[in-house]
């Protein structure tokens, strides 16, 4: 299991990240939200980083 | 009370979108976006969930894509001025085509605008049949195009989606004004032939004065210049608004109560459903039509189009005195020019303005008759 930050523009493409998780069952991979430094993240722990990325990635979620 | 003045604002609103009100008023709420606590990602939570009802309701496929502003008015000054700057970026001085049924919320701006030499314009008149002429639309090409989907006055459209779409391959930005249309009917962007659909909170989403939004079809073929500048709670080092939607077009705090009350107002839509909302305000528009044609000391313009207000006056009394009439018999209108003074212009009411009747998802046959026997007697 692999914990990492995504890091997103904004808040609002936070919480799509979230959703998109949610909508795939994946919502238990989401271990926070929130602030991280100048840019909102989403923190996850997940099995395989690149497929979590890949997933939000195709979903439009954008990152920086 | 009898309220037939939902094409103002309407009323009542859904007791949900009540309830979500007081919610607010009472429980503490955070500014979304910016702080990371839990009553900042509860706001953030909240807009997200107006983002995506407000997105299911007018066929958006990315929540990203609407943009919450204060109200109609501001979505159609930010997008009709946005898209001008956008024009003037590209090197274009651009040419906006537009009609005599437009609210002043589209007529002022490009008016504005093409005074200080901003952009060119041209004003269409329907042609016999009501719609503009497809061809003449085409062959001025023009850069800009601003509709409105329902007449604020008679509920007048036009069906124009196919030569829309043409305008649009040709580089052309369509701007709806979906103020009253969004909530009352299926409205959107790709369904109009538009790039941008701007609405407001208050009247067929039934939320409160205060918020709206403006829904952006992913492939625009560039997004308005900011006309606000300021805190996004995003890209804090960056000179410039953020380059993505909806940050590059949201500057400052947003109305969070108004912004909750309007995705309560859109959820309740689409429980009810657009359609039974559609087919319920064109019976009772068609209600009002047949009880007015059977008494003669009126007369209505374009009781044809049947969603939409009904215009109308007396032979005999000014409209502010049928108005004042009927408010004393506790019926509630609009007498005036409903800020639509081509659209008044074009049906010959330029010189008295006219009466507005407006029915709302909530009015009923029994206000319908009520009203229609007051009138009778005056």
């Amino acid at each position: 299991m692999e914990t990492f930050i995504v890091r997103c523009p904004s808040v609002t493409y936070a919480q799509k990240g979230q959703k998109v998780l949610e909508e795939r069952g994946l919502r238990s991979r989401l271990t926070r939200i929130g602030t991280h430094g100048c840019s909102w993240g989403l923190e996850i722990s997940a099995p395989d980083r690149s497929e979590t990325l890949r997933i939000l990635e195709a979903a439009g979620v954008i990152f920086v | 009370m009898i309220y037939l003045d939902n094409a103002a604002t309407s009323y009542p609103k859904p007791p949900s979108v009540y309830r979500e009100l007081v919610r607010h008023i009472t429980a503490p709420m955070g500014n979304p976006g910016r702080s990371g606590h839990r009553l900042s990602r509860e706001a953030a939570g909240l807009i997200y969930q107006t983002r995506e009802v407000l997105a299911r309701l007018c066929g958006v496929k990315d929540p990203t894509g609407i943009v919450l502003t204060s109200g109609a008015t501001a979505s159609l000054n930010m997008a009709i001025h946005g898209i001008c700057r956008g024009f003037h970026r590209r090197g274009i001085l651009p040419l906006a085509v537009t009609d005599v049924f437009e609210h002043n919320s589209v007529l002022r701006p490009l008016f504005a605008l093409e005074r200080e030499g901003s952009l060119r314009l041209k004003i269409l008149s329907p042609e016999e049949d009501g719609n503009l002429s497809a061809g003449h639309l085409l062959s001025l090409d023009p850069q800009m195009v601003i509709l409105t989907c329902r007449s604020n006055v008679t509920g007048h459209h036009f069906p124009l989606r196919e030569t829309l779409e043409t305008l649009r391959r040709r580089g052309c930005v369509v701007i709806a004004d979906g103020a009253q249309a969004v909530g009352s009917e299926p409205c959107s962007p790709e369904a109009f032939g538009a790039d941008i659909l701007c609405a407001p909170g208050h009247k067929g989403l039934m939320g409160i004065m205060g918020a709206g939004f403006l829904a952006l079809r992913p492939d625009c073929p560039f997004l308005p210049e900011p006309l606000f500048s300021g805190g996004s709670g995003s890209a804090s080092f960056e000179e410039e608004m953020p380059p993505f939607l909806p940050d590059r077009l949201e500057a400052g705090t947003p109305p969070l109560a108004a912004i909750a009350a309007m995705g309560m107002g859109a959820s309740f839509v689409l429980q009810k459903g657009i359609e039974t909302i559609a087919h319920g305000e064109r019976e009772m528009k068609r209600l009002l039509a047949e009880g007015l044609s059977a008494l003669p000391q009126y007369r209505m313009y374009e009781p044809e189009y049947q969603a939409g207000p009904l215009l109308f006056n007396h032979r005999r009394l000014t409209p502010e005195a049928l108005a004042d009439a009927l408010e004393k018999e506790g019926v509630l209108v609009r007498a005036g020019y409903h800020c639509a003074p081509l659209a008044h212009r074009y049906l010959g009411t330029e010189e008295t303005g006219a009466v507005r009747l407006s029915p709302g998802a909530f009015t009923t046959r029994n206000q319908i008759q009520i009203t229609l026997s007051v009138l009778g007697k005056l």
